[in-house]
């Protein structure tokens, strides 16, 4: 039992690792029909900026361009009794660059040539996984090439009631990640504008004649989704290091998550997350740990022969 | 070829479209003019001045990195003598005969005098072109992305040597006597377990629109690895196979010196592509290309959109699947992680640079990710970094790709020539 | 509007890689390393040679510049004839240039290269060397290899990763050229798993030959039952193997067996139920990626059993990635490492040569080792005899009084594998702590000679 516990909380921790990462994937999908394979890579790359920008780490500094440019260490670390300010100030400083690059940038020069209404979503498809390329290989070549440890905005407690040990780091991932998942349904549902916006997304020649400012409403889309990585990126590394190449396992697993949970839904990614990280624990657990991936990749397959929408997400009729 | 032209003309008097707004469409049918179904001869011709420009260079490394110098050199070169020869004339025609002969026979007298090193290289280039060959059929002609062009090479190679070595397999408890089968029958068997097993995942995947087959097909690429790398019974895990060629001979000819299993790979490569090029002329062709330019069309036609597409990507897989077994043979050592989804990605981004829906395409791309990124080794992973830029630039800028932008520019010249 | 945008977008893209690269390929490593090597040369033959000699014209071409450099030497008169033009000889270095194994591995064998070379070199000839990258990728170091093998080298330095060594290996056997490696995986020097392979040497123990020295040390600790937990690749698997062999002839009873997927996240279910068996300690075979995760999972699972494993489990690295004072006690054994006080000397010299490698460990004295016992065999030998190569190191005893450059006395088997000394390595405060050495296995008799 104790064991069952155990497992079981640490399934929902990593779980709630899925989830945060799944949802911004869900959102752009749900709300601009963008999908996108660099969504990995989307995560890493706010990660390192956090930790080139809040600590002073030697070995993880700044692009190999940015020297000839400048400064060599731009960190603004302020040491201090074991709170991680240098983490909430990296975090800080990355949101902006973030939006910028990974939401304007990539909305401009990538999505609105390759996504027509009624069109096909392939070609985004194809210069997405382009995207993770480069954003992947840039980061190895011109960065750093090892995992370098990412500390944890929660610190290092844990605590062991009845047998079963918890971390605070688990703890706090779980909570954050709900937290924010459900901010996010609550926005969406329940604002003025985050029904713009998923009125925009549904029908944009409607809203449009509504008087909702489309493109507007696209565009903080992916501006909410330059954020969301962002915090993906900070709760998501401690357990998985800064590392180049994060994103490949990272963006499977946010697929998985937000397929099996609905992508049409955001609060399917965090459904789906937590099912993906307890099924692969309990597999981990009881059945054989070399299979522990594969539990989640059959429900994969599953879900989209059997119900594409997702386990948690309603039906919608496709156009053709 | 004037016809081709005036369809994005015709698109753009409708005045349907705002200025600053591609249409999508349009953009389609800018494929569709490349893809003429046939060998397009320009690029033909163009591979094959690569071998004779490679065909003349002194032997060894030194005389490699030059190679990628004249080849350009000799892009600038057939530019001008293709748009100086209209295609469609009697010396179009001859054009194309011509540069077809050409390449085939200059890859067929390239290992002359060249060094074992640089014919490893281009013995990959044949295979993992027509691994890309088949990867454009299902992408460039069916439209349909698939993310498990690496895990169907691996599926053949291991079917391939597991066949030949003929020795004792435990799979789930169960153990089974393989049969010694002589290498070149395990090829069609590799095939045909590739292609079974793409209908398998495809048929359900393809029942609705969207990108269902690249996820089915990513989950499926990673199910192959885990297999792979835990049934330890069955393909001794991340430990992987030797198979060297030592004693392997194909018709008494010793396989073990480089240049003549290059053969080996040419002979797959020419194979593919014929296959290829039978497919896109005949019937089923034709509705590939319709389904793939508008598959809302082609069904209220009476095409079968489903079907033609799913033997689209099974057979792009069957291909990848024979190259798997000549693959595992030219590398000598088989394992797990060769067959990851990184390869996959390093297909992917040949069958979308070197142009889809072409047939000259892929040997553009398959050169990229063997010889260019080969030539590229100095720079690190930089041309990694770049071949990443390159993919996106070219589906903003040139959806085509090379292959199709070359076509393209030639149009260009022949219109302003013409008018 | 946007496609202007786009535009820019890319063009500023295109120029800062376009920068980077200018920037790597003039300052890159690669070319201070050449420059690093023919400087050398160029200070024992005492010849002021204009500096910029050494360095490329175009700045691409890394290699061949070498050749430039050390071609200066008038002054010593080789004993014996050099393979290679200009009184040199030609060794080739495949190496991971992404992986810090691969970059301290290069530093290491410059290291040698520099000291054999001040020292007059093997034979009389200065030794040359040409690095080419493998990216840590097996199929492109086959291809590499295979290509430095058409330099027509003395002998080939390298790889480190297991995995490419296995693949590369072939391509230097056919070519009939020895290869100095730094790969541990035990399949490597199997002549059942290599195809007879008389070419392969090591620089330190495989998994099989480092196994019964751990394994007495364990027995003598007093473990009588040990859980296995390894990770699911070439290492683990191989490693695992191995130990278990071992453990089972020193009567170590094994409990529970545990396999781990590369680069797991979450090893909270396998911690668990390693948490539940009555093993009195735990062996770890994992890379230091997952060596951390597993560090952390036990300091908050919290149980008492000891760790034991390979190397990575106290690597600098796996303690940086693990959670503060979590690896503390966990103990390894280790062929060479760098920290011992016996190298302190040769740690200094590395560092001066090297300062941009902060991590030196045993993959640098590795490197180094390799170059000195190329100089001493072929110095038994007489002449750049590489067929005769093999015949010579295969059962050969190297002692520190023979060439101090081995640093530590040193034996080969007859498949290419090493016994020497090494070190039971403990985590303490932190830091990876020699606590004990282990005498050699010396038992060279039962190893096919």
């Amino acid at each position: 039992m104790e064991q069952f516990l155990q497992v079981t909380i640490s399934g929902l921790a990593t779980g709630a690792i899925f989830a945060i990462s799944a949802v911004g994937f869900a959102l752009l999908w749900q709300t601009a029909g963008a999908v996108n394979f660099a969504h990995g890579e989307f995560i890493m790359v706010p990660a390192v900026l956090i930790l080139a920008l809040g600590t002073q780490e030697p070995t993880v500094g700044i692009p190999d361009f940015i020297p000839l440019i400048g400064g060599a260490n731009i960190g603004v670390a302020l040491p201090s009794a074991g709170l991680p300010w240098g983490l909430l100030i990296g975090f800080a400083l990355t949101i902006p660059i973030a939006i910028f690059l990974l939401g304007y940038l990539f909305k401009v020069s990538l999505v609105d040539r390759l996504l027509q209404p009624g069109g096909d979503d392939i070609p985004l498809v194809i210069a997405t996984i382009g995207l993770g390329l480069f954003l992947r290989e840039y980061v190895h070549e011109a960065w750093f090439a090892t995992p370098q440890p990412f500390p944890s905005v929660f610190g290092n407690g844990f605590w062991r009631p009845g047998g079963v040990a918890i971390s605070a780091d688990d703890i706090g991932i779980i909570v954050a990640c709900t937290i924010v998942i459900g901010a996010l349904q609550f926005f969406i549902k329940r604002t003025y504008l985050g029904r713009q916006m998923e009125a925009a997304a549904q029908n944009a020649e409607t809203a449009r004649v509504l008087g909702i400012p489309v493109n507007r409403m696209v565009l903080l889309t992916f501006a909410i989704n330059a954020v969301l990585v962002t915090i993906a990126g900070l709760l998501v590394s401690p357990a998985i290091n800064a590392r180049w190449d994060a994103g490949i396992n990272l963006g499977l697993l946010a697929f998985t998550a937000a397929i099996i949970g609905g992508f049409n839904q955001v609060r399917g990614a965090l459904y789906g997350g937590f099912l993906v990280g307890v099924i692969q624990n309990w597999s981990g657990a009881y059945l054989s740990t070399l299979y522990r991936d594969a539990g989640p990749l059959l429900l994969l397959i599953l879900v989209i022969l059997v119900r594409p929408q997702g386990l948690f997400g309603r039906a919608e009729e496709r156009r053709i | 070829m004037a016809e081709s032209v005036n369809v994005p003309q015709s698109k753009a008097a409708d005045g349907s479209d705002a200025l600053d707004q591609p249409d999508f469409e349009n953009r389609r049918d800018k494929i569709a003019i490349v893809d003429r179904g046939r060998l397009s001869p320009s690029l033909i011709a163009l591979v094959s001045m690569l071998g004779a420009a490679v065909a003349v260079m002194p032997v060894g490394r030194a005389g490699f990195d030059g190679v990628i110098g004249l080849w350009f050199l000799s892009v600038l070169l057939l530019v001008g003598v293709n748009v100086a020869v209209p295609l469609d004339t009697r010396n179009g025609q001859m054009v194309r005969w011509i540069s077809t002969a050409t390449f085939v026979a200059f890859m067929m007298l390239f290992p002359i005098g060249k060094s074992g090193a640089t014919m490893t290289d281009f013995g990959l280039f044949a295979i993992f072109g027509a691994v890309v060959v088949g990867m454009n059929l299902t992408q460039g002609f069916a439209g349909q992305v698939s993310l498990a062009p690496a895990a169907f090479l691996g599926i053949g190679s291991y079917t391939s040597v597991l066949l030949d070595m003929g020795e004792e397999v435990t799979v789930a408890g169960v153990t089974v006597d393989l049969p010694d089968l002589p290498f070149l029958a395990t090829i069609p068997i590799a095939i045909v377990v590739c292609m079974l097993l793409s209908v398998l995942i495809g048929f359900p995947a393809l029942r609705v629109r969207g990108p269902w087959l690249a996820f089915v097909t990513l989950a499926f690429s990673l199910l192959v690895f885990l297999v792979l790398n835990n049934e330890d019974g069955l393909t001794r895990g991340s430990r992987g196979i030797r198979v060297l060629r030592n004693d392997f001979e194909i018709f008494g000819i010793d396989m073990l010196p480089t240049h003549n299993f290059y053969y080996a790979g040419l002979f797959y490569l020419f194979f593919s592509l014929t296959v290829v090029w039978w497919i896109v002329r005949s019937p089923w062709g034709r509705a590939l290309k319709a389904i793939r330019d508008n598959s809302g069309r082609a069904s209220s036609l009476g095409v079968d959109v489903r079907n033609y597409t799913l033997l689209g990507f099974a057979v792009g897989s069957g291909l990848a699947g024979g190259a798997g077994a000549l693959y595992a043979r030219q590398v000598e050592y088989i394992e797990p992680r060769s067959y990851f989804v990184n390869q996959t990605i390093d297909f992917f981004l040949a069958t979308v640079a070197g142009g889809l829906g072409t047939l000259a395409g892929p040997l553009i791309g398959g050169s990229l990710i063997t010889l260019v990124a080969d030539y590229l080794r100095f720079t690190g992973d930089w041309y990694r970094v770049w071949f990443g830029l390159f993919v996106m630039v070219m589906m903003v800028v040139a959806p085509e790709g090379l292959a199709g932008s070359f076509n393209r520019f030639r149009a260009w010249v022949q219109k302003r020539v013409d008018s | 509007m946007s496609s202007r945008i786009l535009l820019r977008f890319l063009a500023l893209f295109f120029t800062f890689g376009l920068v980077t690269t200018a920037c790597s390929s003039d300052g890159g490593d690669d070319t201070d390393a050449a420059a690093d090597t023919s400087s050398s040369a160029e200070g024992d033959s005492g010849d002021a040679e204009p500096p910029d000699d050494g360095t490329d014209t175009d700045g691409t071409d890394t290699d061949g510049t070498d050749t430039d450099g050390t071609d200066t030497d008038g002054g010593d008169e080789p004993d014996a004839e050099c393979p290679h033009e200009n009184d040199t000889v030609l060794l080739f270095g495949p190496y991971e240039a992404n992986q810090p194994a691969g970059v301290n591995w290069r530093a290491g064998v410059e290291h040698g290269i520099r000291d054999v070379n001040e020292s007059g070199g093997i034979l009389g000839c200065q030794i040359d060397i040409e690095w080419q990258d493998t990216q840590a990728d097996p199929d492109i170091s086959k291809q590499v290899v295979a290509e430095g093998a058409e330099l027509d080298p003395y002998t080939i330095m390298g790889t480190v990763f297991s995995g490419s060594t296995i693949v590369n290996m072939v391509e230097a056997q056919r070519a009939m050229i020895p290869q100095i490696v730094g790969s541990e995986s035990p399949a490597i020097t199997d002549r059942a798993e290599n195809g007879d392979n008389d070419f392969i040497f090591r620089t330190s123990f495989g998994g099989d030959s480092g196994a019964p020295k751990l394994v007495q040390f364990m027995v003598e600790e007093g473990v009588e039952k040990v859980d296995l937990i390894y990770k699911n690749d070439e290492f683990g698997v191989g490693g695992a193997e191995a130990h278990r062999e071992a453990f089972e002839a020193a009567g170590i009873a094994i409990g529970e067996e545990i396999v781990v997927q590369p680069e797991q996240i979450d090893l909270s279910a396998e911690v668990s139920q390693l948490a539940a068996t009555d093993s009195d300690a735990v062996f770890v075979f994992f890379s230091e990626i997952e060596t951390g995760a597993f560090h952390s999972e036990v300091a908050v699972q919290g149980f008492e059993k000891p760790l034991w494993g390979a190397d990575p489990l106290t690597a600098g690295a796996s303690i940086e990635l693990a959670t503060p004072g979590s690896a503390d006690g966990a103990r390894s054994h280790s062929g060479v490492v760098a920290d011992a006080p016996l190298f302190e000397d040769w740690l200094a010299a590395h560092n001066e040569l090297h300062p941009d490698i902060t991590s030196v460990d045993h993959n640098n004295i590795k490197g180094y080792i390799g170059v000195y016992v190329v100089k001493e065999i072929t110095e038994r030998m007489g002449s750049f005899d590489r067929d005769a190569f093999p015949a010579t190191l295969h059962c050969a005893s190297i002692t520190v009084e023979d060439e101090p450059g081995v640093l530590l006395d040193v034996s080969y088997d007859a498949n290419g594998d090493v016994d020497r000394e090494s070190f039971i390595v403990e985590v303490v405060d932190g830091v990876a702590t020699v606590i004990a050495t282990v005498p050699p296995l010396e038992n060279l008799a039962d190893r096919g000679c």
